[in-house]
């Protein structure tokens, strides 16, 4: 009996197997990513009026705090998808296919 | 005369500049329709890039001019690259299908958005850079005026010179650039031959980006000053300067950029400084009423 079978067999349930968390991580971290670029210069550095010119402040926990909050809220996007998908099941011909397989 | 020639040299400079704005309009709108009104936002973020990498080169004692200048180009088209990518993947992708209009207010609160982020984490003071390129040598000497062009000026016409050239090669020579002509001609059919119309676009909008950047960057070493509001007057005018040369139209993008910078400069130095943009804002209206495909566009046929 291949996985995608029993799966079917024990119905939809709330768990994420290895095959699943990879891709959702590598989701989240794309987008945390993304966030760093975006944050790195106009978050991380602020320039401040200093005698002579200007100066730059670093501001590297609010970049953190950016980053972080983008890869949760991303995860948290990428599980609910996956959650969703979950409880609806398989459609009747992907599932019939794959019962024939099993079979 | 010495005095016309200086205003032309000042044109051609500030044309320049228009130009290489321009062009992120009418790829834009070359590809999906639409006019990206926040692109100007996305020019004034390039220029605060730029800004923020020369003071870390500053503090890292990196003094050699060109290395200087290699890296701020590098640092300020990857960013704001990157801002270009996310404004599409988040602002316009999602509204793909959907009513004409959508994109277009989408557009403005994505401007408005940039605006404010800037103005938040970067203040909304005005944002001084010392000079960085000077010099320039004396063309025309006479006892009233002097004609100089300046090493900035000649950086600029180069820069947007070799860039155009760039473009142009990758429009019409690239795998990219055939993808981007196929999408423009008809998406739908560009999808059914294999064209990631996803991926073109969201290219489009990078170099888009990438030659706002670099605008950003002539702009905050030629005025020396930046404030988070530049990017809506720039664009305005970037914008006209894509209509007058034929929006969708990449030399006439330049074309429009140069003659915007010429309209406006002669306009100041001949007429009133003040009313500047004025008179740049009137050709737009002149050209939407008596040629609405500008210099270089193609009329657009609709099948019915």
């Amino acid at each position: 009996m291949t996985a995608e079978a029993s799966s079917l067999k024990a119905g939809p349930h709330r768990t994420l197997s290895r095959d699943l968390l990879a891709p959702v991580l590598k989701e989240a971290g794309i987008a945390a990513l993304v966030a760093f670029g975006l944050a790195v210069f106009m978050i991380g550095f602020r320039t401040v009026d200093a005698q002579g010119g200007l100066q730059l402040e670093t501001r590297w926990s609010w970049v953190g705090i950016a980053v972080g909050a983008v890869f949760v809220g991303r995860l948290a996007l990428a599980l609910r998808r996956h959650w969703r998908r979950a409880d609806q099941g398989p459609g009747i011909l992907s599932a019939l296919s794959t019962r024939l397989g099993a079979g | 005369m010495p005095y016309f020639v200086q205003q032309l040299i000042n044109g051609v400079t500030l044309g320049s500049i228009y130009g290489l704005i321009a062009i992120g309009y009418t790829m834009v709108y070359g590809i999906i329709g639409m006019i990206n009104f926040a692109h100007g936002d996305i020019f004034m973020i390039g220029a605060f890039i730029a800004l923020i990498t020369f003071l870390l080169l500053g503090l890292g004692d990196i003094t050699w001019l060109p290395l200087a200048l290699i890296l701020v180009l590098l640092a300020s088209m990857t960013l704001t690259s990157v801002y270009g990518w996310t404004v599409e993947r988040l602002a316009y992708r999602p509204l793909r299908g959907s009513f004409r209009l959508a994109p277009l207010i989408s557009a403005i609160g994505m401007s408005i958005f940039l605006q404010n982020y800037v103005q938040t984490f970067q203040s909304a003071r005005v944002r001084p850079l010392q000079p960085v390129i000077q010099g320039g040598i004396t063309l025309i000497e006479s006892e009233t005026f002097t004609v100089n062009l300046s090493y900035l000026q000649i950086m600029i016409v180069v820069v947007t010179i070799v860039l155009m050239g760039t473009f142009t090669l990758l429009i019409s020579r690239t795998a990219l650039g055939r993808a981007q002509r196929a999408c423009e001609q008809d998406r739908t059919m560009a999808e059914l031959l294999g064209i990631n119309v996803d991926r073109t676009i969201s290219l489009t909008f990078v170099s888009g980006a990438a030659l706002a950047s670099v605008a950003g960057i002539m702009f905050v070493l030629y005025y020396g000053v930046i404030d988070f509001y530049i990017g809506f007057l720039a664009g305005i005018k970037a914008f006209t300067a894509a209509v007058l040369g034929g929006i969708g139209s990449l030399p006439g993008a330049m074309l429009g950029g140069l003659l915007i910078g010429l309209i406006e400069t002669f306009w100041s130095a001949y007429f009133t400084i003040e009313y500047k943009d004025v008179a740049a804002f009137t050709i737009l209206v002149l050209v939407l009423i008596f040629r609405p495909n500008g210099l270089l566009g193609r009329p657009e046929i609709e099948k019915v």
